[in-house]
């Protein structure tokens, strides 16, 4: 029973903690983060687009070597 | 004495791996985003079809597992940097739980620790391809026969093409790691290869040939293509639901859970910390609440990208077995001939494939799925950071070599106020990522865009801020890319 009771525990302390944890945090504000989410959203979506002009790359290179 | 120690068994194949030598000088700032990108953009040009095999006409098995990884079926990056990632996962933990000692302060150990990783990571691409030859993965599937001569010669071709790219591939995880570039090798060609993954369902405009004619990769461009073709209603239905690439739900998804990825990395515990020296001198040392970043869901899709790829192998070559099937059963997807999906076993259980005769198992499958993926994740958080060196322990030694203290704590005490957050930082973070992971795929069935976006965003965050700490010391502004990008900030 006892042991019972440890697994029941566990789970109900991880989220004791972790809501603790996250009401301690600082977060972000809405203008800090709405910033972040252009910058962001930008260079991930730049590195994509790069990619993607490389992935084009591929297809006269599969015409040539297949 | 057993003297030999594990660690020097990789000596004798030191001289036989080609190495990167350390730079003599650090590069500066320009040579480093250079290396990074020209890496990057290399990686994502060996993107090629293999030789001997027919890449229009293979089944793929692990289309969801393939994002984060950064892999591409039947062609040369067929594994991605899975063997690498695999290998350092594995001795990392091997050495940080001590089954092999490693001096981590010697030179010379860390380097047979290196070679070490990079070995297992070849054998490990050739034991994949092995396998998979064996399997009949790489074999044309036409829909009359399946039944192709079988030659040993384009096997062996197969299986020196992949293992000679994964070398490639781990000696430019190793360029970047080397500090000729930036950030964790690895996170990098993650990165670019899910940013790529997921401009190129947005917006990639080649078309491919499907069940339902020619397609766009891009479901924006298939949406403007369906507006000029079709009925309003029909068309913009249509670009919602379709199933053969991203469709615009899978694509707000996936933006949803970035943004929410986005909100918890930014998410953190200042904890303040005031100079030995300078009495004036105070500033905050930021704990973050995703202390482990992507490694958590990264390890777990290295788990089952591993689990896949043995147990689809085992069950193709020992079809006979009766008991194989308990392990995982694939089908081939009749309708498209392009994939195989799992229907039963215990992979079934763990996967997102939807695809069941039983109704049961598909109700029960989407919660096992969610509790392997957390347990796993919430396993791998909560010894990671002893493992990796950065537990709060090893954080107080480095405070006090750099002579700094936490405000109100002593040595001793620095330490003990460290463990207390850092353990329930990285649980928790790995904690909310996963659920978000798993929110995202099981939402929109998006076949691992939806877990290799986060992962490849949550990578690109962590290089990104090696490059910004890069930045404020040696003086970023001054390099020629910080003339160009200065002026916008």
């Amino acid at each position: 029973m006892a042991e019972f009771e440890k697994l029941t525990e566990a789970p109900v302390e991880f989220i004791k903690d972790g809501s603790q944890f996250i009401s301690k945090c600082t977060k972000p504000s809405k203008k800090e983060y709405l910033r972040l989410v252009r910058a962001v959203g930008l260079g991930f979506l730049m590195m994509g687009v790069v990619g993607y002009a490389i992935k084009l790359i591929h297809i006269p290179i599969r015409y040539l070597i297949v | 004495m057993s003297g030999i120690r594990l660690l020097d068994l990789a000596k004798p194949f030191v001289g036989l791996l080609p190495e990167i030598e350390l730079p003599y000088q650090s590069a500066d700032f320009d040579e480093k985003i250079v290396y990074t990108i020209a890496a990057a953009a290399l990686y994502s040009l060996c993107g090629l079809p293999l030789n001997n095999v027919n890449i229009e006409k293979i089944a793929d098995p692990f289309t969801w597992l393939r994002s984060p990884l950064a892999s591409q079926s039947g062609t040369l990056l067929e594994f991605g940097v899975l063997p690498i990632v695999t290998a350092g996962f594995l001795w990392q933990i091997i050495a940080g739980f001590r089954l092999i000692k490693v001096n981590f302060e010697s030179r010379s150990d860390r380097e047979l620790f290196q070679s070490l990783q990079k070995i297992t990571a070849v054998v490990l691409a050739l034991i994949y391809s092995v396998l998979l030859c064996f399997a009949g993965y790489f074999d044309s599937i036409d829909g009359f026969t399946n039944d192709i001569t079988p030659s040993p010669w384009p096997k062996l071709t197969i299986v020196l093409q992949l293992t000679g790219m994964s070398l490639i591939t781990s000696l430019f995880v190793e360029l970047l790691d080397k500090n000729y570039g930036f950030g964790p090798g690895a996170l990098v060609l993650i990165g670019t290869s899910a940013a790529t993954q997921l401009s190129s369902s947005i917006i990639g405009f080649t078309s491919e040939k499907t069940s339902r004619g020619y397609e766009s990769h891009g479901a924006l461009i298939q949406l403007i293509k369906n507006i000029r073709n079709k009925p309003l209603g029909t068309a913009i239905y249509d670009a919602f639901t379709r199933e053969n690439f991203g469709n615009l739900t899978q694509i707000y998804i996936v933006f949803a859970a970035l943004s929410a990825v986005l909100y918890l990395g930014n998410m953190r515990i200042e904890l303040p910390i005031k100079s030995a020296k300078v009495r004036a001198m105070s500033s905050v040392y930021p704990v973050k609440l995703l202390y482990c970043g992507a490694l958590p869901l990264l390890f777990t899709y290295t788990v089952l990208y591993n689990a896949n790829i043995f147990g689809f192998c085992f069950t193709q070559i020992f079809k006979d077995s009766k008991y194989i099937s308990l392990l995982g059963k694939w089908e081939l997807n009749d309708f498209s001939l392009k994939t195989y999906d799992l229907t039963s076993g215990f992979l079934y259980f763990i996967s997102i494939s939807n695809k069941s005769s039983n109704v049961l198992y598909s109700l029960i499958r989407p919660i096992t799925f969610s509790i392997f993926i957390t347990l796993t994740s919430y396993f791998f958080a909560k010894n990671w950071a002893n493992v990796s060196g950065s537990a709060g322990k090893d954080l107080a030694k480095q405070f006090k070599e750099q002579e700094i203290a936490l405000v109100g704590h002593r040595d001793v005490g620095a330490a003990k106020e460290l463990n207390k957050v850092i353990p329930v930082a990285s649980v928790t973070g790995s904690f909310l990522i996963s659920s978000i992971a798993i929110g995202a795929e099981s939402l929109g069935f998006c076949k691992g865009l939806g877990a290799g976006c986060i992962i490849g965003l949550m990578s690109s965050l962590t290089c990104l801020e090696t490059i910004m700490t890069e930045w404020q010391q040696n003086n970023g502004a001054a390099s020629q890319f910080g003339k160009v990008f200065g002026g916008q900030q």
